[in-house]
């Protein structure tokens, strides 16, 4: 059975264009030949085969794409160089051949950059809200809008372009000229590139996961800066640039891995505990996740009975690889770092009530008294168990988002920011003494 | 056309100095150079035409050369093996070519069987993504319950498991479409590339490999 249209046609669509370019233009020869093979044979495995990743497995086994791009190359190479031979050297020619090329180009972009916004749009209208209304958050026209604007590209080309134009300019004199000015690395998108950095790093800045994505970032737009302040044209080669950001890459990734496992796991330790605890609420069996269970109240107390002791094995097993007790989870690096951007989850009261409270109760065996359950209730009742300031992330996100987006595009797309968090009283890392 | 030479000559001097003092590309600037040398040797255009022979090609070659070179030292830094090879290969080949076309199949060529041989070596990697199931099969195997829950606990155990024993089945059928006859070897992530991903100390990652590959039968 072949592979389904809507899934081949995508895949092989620029091929067949591609292919009926060359046709189109009549060329011929043993290069022609073998790209006609070439699509022949990617047709063939699309029909013989109906499983995807079986399909693309032998295109890239057999290198068809490699194959048939380059067999077009040299197509287009070949046909270029026999026409340059016919002519002879004209450099007026080769000047505005070269101009117009990168006036297509221009008008390309700009085709490409309209087409951007308008699938957006389509795409946002397909998200409709129960009254038939377009759902604003989903419309990102003004976001692609503004990440794919083109104008400082376009800028780079047409500099280049009026470069070209002056008077009694000619094909090697421009060349050299770009060269000089660097407009030629301009036009690559070297500008663009340090803005994209730059973006990436600002909403790091607003809410980091860690000290080293802040480090990561920022020294990838020092690479930039370095590299261009020792290059003649002040521009980095974008190459070299690559390899010195997927250096900081490496650099990190374990300390980021061991950053994220660590607070992963304090985090599942604090919701275990949570856990627990809620389990022995008189409301438990009506709320998830004991209520679709076949008997709730059986299964409250399958939780009460046995979450100790698969607790106590998760405290086992955060200390064996990394050395934290459970009093430790406090004073740790990662866990000060979720405190003071709000990613803890929980309250700072709620947080010494599961110290203080719940902790030295989840042992095997086991119950949680008649008071701390129904204090347990209470932090439930009263909507103290979170942190109030979470909605933080969202206004420090906001602040960025509206810097690069325009002010008040936030609210337009997504709303008010909620700042109903909670009951409890905000964290204070300073009263907070199981930190010190 | 006098105008022209001298211009040319401008032009070809500055693509060579835009290397000048790079020690990455010392094999772009020598090419380069040599082109450059063509060029102010002429007193005509017509000349260079001669001279200039395939020196053009040569230094599109020369660039790619300078870059590999940069890609393998920087992935034998990282002792990234696998990726480091299409380097090597293509820094083992590139003298035979003295023409691009020929030289960017032979690149495209050999990056394309590394990536199939890359994407078999990562999926390697699969103790990394079941750690946390090895994790929680110790925890219900270990959790001191009451005996009426204790083999609820084995059960729970037992079908993370099974259906570990099917992701890796699932990953063999998947990847034999891409290399035929690949097999799982759970042992590779020792190796350094895959190793330094995961946040533990060796005796830990030994400790859980071993786990893994009597609970896969490897």
């Amino acid at each position: 059975m072949p592979i389904d249209p809507s899934m081949l046609d995508p895949m092989l669509g620029t091929f067949r264009n591609m292919l009926k370019e060359v046709e189109e233009k009549n060329y011929t020869g043993e290069d022609v030949d073998k790209l006609k093979e070439t699509m022949a044979r990617m047709e063939q495995l699309g029909q013989e085969n109906d499983d995807l990743n079986v399909f693309n497995g032998i295109l890239m086994q057999e290198n068809l794409f490699g194959k048939f791009s380059d067999y077009y190359s040299r197509i287009l190479a070949s046909s270029a160089k026999a026409e340059g031979e016919s002519k002879g050297y004209d450099d007026a020619t080769l000047l505005k051949q070269t101009i117009d090329s990168l006036k297509g180009a221009i008008a390309e972009i700009e085709k490409n950059y309209e087409k951007s916004i308008e699938t957006a749009k389509q795409e946002a209208k397909k998200h409709k809200t129960k009254k038939g209304e377009a759902k604003k958050a989903y419309d990102n026209s003004v976001e692609v809008a503004i990440l794919n604007d083109p104008t400082l590209i376009i800028k780079g080309i047409q500099d280049v372009i009026d470069l070209g134009e002056q008077p009694g300019m000619t094909l090697p004199k421009f060349l050299r000229l770009q060269m000089e000015r660097g407009l030629d690395k301009a036009m690559e998108g070297s500008v663009v590139a340090r803005n994209g950095q730059k973006y990436l790093l600002d909403f790091t800045i607003s809410n980091p996961k860690s000290p080293y994505h802040i480090e990561v970032d920022t020294k990838k737009l020092e690479a930039f800066d370095e590299l261009a302040s020792k290059n003649k044209f002040n521009l980095p080669n974008l190459k070299e640039l690559s390899f010195v950001h997927r250096d900081i890459d490496y650099k990190y990734a374990t300390d980021i891995a061991i950053w994220e496992e660590i607070t992963r796991r304090w985090e599942s330790i604090l919701s275990s505990l949570s856990f627990w605890s809620l389990s022995y609420c008189k409301f438990a069996p009506g709320i998830l996740p004991w209520r679709p269970a076949p008997d709730p109240v059986a299964a409250t107390i399958k939780t009460q009975k046995t979450e100790p002791g698969l607790f106590k094995q998760e405290e086992r097993l955060f200390e064996k690889y990394f050395g934290i007790k459970f009093m430790d989870i406090f004073k740790h690096d990662t866990f000060k770092w979720a405190v003071k951007y709000n990613y803890t989850g929980f309250s700072q009261e709620y947080v010494e009530f599961l110290i203080e409270q719940v902790y030295p109760q989840c042992r095997p065996f086991n119950d949680l008294n008649k008071e701390t359950i129904k204090q347990r209730e209470d932090f439930y009742t009263e909507g103290k168990e979170g942190d109030p300031e979470t909605y933080l992330i969202n206004v420090r996100h906001k602040n960025v988002y509206d810097k690069y987006f325009g002010d008040g595009r936030y609210l337009a797309r997504f709303g008010e920011i909620d700042t109903d968090s909670g009951n409890a009283a905000p964290w204070n890392i300073e009263t907070f003494k199981y930190a010190h | 056309m006098d105008n022209l030479l001298e211009e040319y000559k401008a032009y070809y001097a500055l693509r060579a100095e835009r290397f000048a003092n790079n020690p990455n590309y010392s094999n772009s600037y020598k090419a380069e150079k040599d082109l450059s040398e063509a060029m102010q040797s002429c007193n005509t255009l017509d000349e260079f035409k001669e001279r200039m022979g395939n020196k053009n090609e040569l230094c599109a070659i020369a660039l790619a050369k300078d870059e590999y070179i940069i890609e393998k030292q920087f992935f034998e830094k990282h002792q990234e093996k696998i990726r480091q090879s299409a380097a090597e290969n293509i820094l083992a080949g590139v003298d035979n070519y003295d023409n691009v076309m020929d030289l960017i199949s032979f690149i495209t060529e050999t990056e394309n069987k590394n990536s199939i041989k890359i994407s078999m070596d990562e999926s390697n990697r699969m103790l990394i993504e079941e750690w946390s199931s090895l994790d929680t099969i110790e925890m219900f195997e270990n959790a001191v319950v009451p005996d009426k829950y204790k083999n609820d606990m084995l059960n729970s155990a037992k079908n993370i498991k099974e259906e570990m024993n099917e992701r890796v089945k699932s990953l063999e059928e998947n990847n034999d479409a891409w290399e035929p006859g690949w097999r799982l070897q759970p042992d590779v992530v020792l190796e350094y590339r895959h190793k330094r991903l995961l946040p533990y100390k060796d005796e830990h990652i030994n400790e859980q490999l071993s786990k893994f590959k009597s609970i896969i039968n490897r």
